[in-house]
């Protein structure tokens, strides 16, 4: 077990500007015009650390992509499709930077610790190479991305300020690929994979949205109803309830309701 | 041999502000598949500043949602 801060740095200069050209909009947006003058400290230190949670979510989901797409590689995927998931960690990359600058914005880092040997959890590797890409597809993008892109179109909604709504947008841009990335890819696998291979595909699913009710169980818990109007425009907030609700809606639409079109078996 | 590269940092965290520990048994409760850092307290020693500001920290949770689950929880590791 390691124990590490989660802390960033561009190595710069040809590198830098290479990447810039790769993804050209991160330079693009209108960094430096946050003022949070009348925004209360403590709201600003929860943004911070918010977006700081964000970036290292980001961050997480980097990881991912990259074993989903390690996986797919060693299934041998359609190349087409490999090579729309081959954009992904790129994406990731810059969802990344986008929320670390955005924390860097609002006064700095907050303090994470974790543990980079332990970001995700792996697909069984006795398992056979299709079912192990299947396995991390179901989870990462049949349920943690579809169910992340309405949830992040409304957080991008509620944003005011021209600047957390322009990372919003390019967060919620790319997400959209990756929302429908995993139900192309299942349409492609199942044929090959038995019946009790989608069983235990089933099987993640229901543990994975157990794991997701059991988040939104202690949103909805700790929620205080306390609404700051300036600090929520200003700093892209959404409201629990609204969140909550629009959560519950998306999860049996973007993720149960496909997932049982193709015939995968869910019991939550 | 060639000289050394230093990066500059993008992001830079001020320790003890808000703090959450991700490493230690941290994951049993604060699913990260839609969520932000966690806000019920089962890994944070939080700053004076952050505990105030507690009354803000539910909308604060919806701010993230690309989010793949931790190994504790969502994961599937347990």
């Amino acid at each position: 077990m390691r124990e590490e801060l989660f802390e960033l740095e561009m190595l710069g200069d040809l590198f830098e500007r290479r990447y810039r050209k790769m993804r050209p909009e991160v330079e693009t947006m209108p960094w430096g015009t946050l003022d949070t003058t009348g925004i209360p400290e403590p709201a600003v230190v929860l943004a911070r650390k918010a977006w700081t949670g964000a970036a290292f979510q980001e961050h997480r989901t980097g990881v991912a992509v990259c074993a989903t797409l390690r996986a797919l590689m060693e299934a041998r995927a359609p190349l087409d499709l490999l090579a729309l998931a081959a954009r992904f960690p790129l994406d990731e990359v810059v969802h990344v930077e986008l929320c670390a600058r955005m924390a860097m914005e609002l006064g700095g880092g907050t303090e994470i610790m974790h543990d980079p040997d332990a970001m995700i959890v792996d697909a069984d590797d006795s398992l056979a190479p299709l079912l192990r890409a299947a396995d991390l597809v179901v989870r990462f993008f049949c349920v943690g991305e579809a169910l992340s892109i309405p949830l992040l179109r409304g957080t991008w909604k509620a944003a005011r300020h021209p600047l957390p709504r322009a990372i919003l947008a390019r967060i919620v841009r790319d997400e959209a690929a990756h929302g429908t990335f995993g139900f192309t890819f299942l349409d492609w696998a199942l044929p090959n994979l038995s019946k009790s291979d989608v069983e235990f595909l089933g099987s993640r699913v229901d543990r994975t949205i157990e794991a997701v009710h059991r988040q939104w169980a202690a949103l909805k818990k700790n929620r205080k109803g306390t609404w700051d109007s300036v600090a929520g425009d200003a700093l892209a907030w959404m409201q629990s309830d609204p969140y909550l609700d629009l959560a519950k809606k998306s999860l049996e639409s973007r993720v149960r309701a496909p997932l049982r079109a193709r015939g995968i078996p869910l019991t939550v | 041999m060639p000289p050394r590269r230093l990066g500059r940092k993008l992001l830079v965290a001020s320790l003890g502000v808000a703090a959450v520990n991700y490493a230690y048994g941290c994951g049993t409760t604060t699913v990260a598949n839609l969520a932000p850092p966690p806000q019920d307290g089962s890994a944070d020693s939080q700053t004076d500043a952050a505990k105030e500001s507690s009354a803000l920290d539910a909308p604060m949770e919806a701010i993230v949602a690309n989010l793949a689950p931790p190994p504790q929880d969502g994961g599937l590791g347990d």
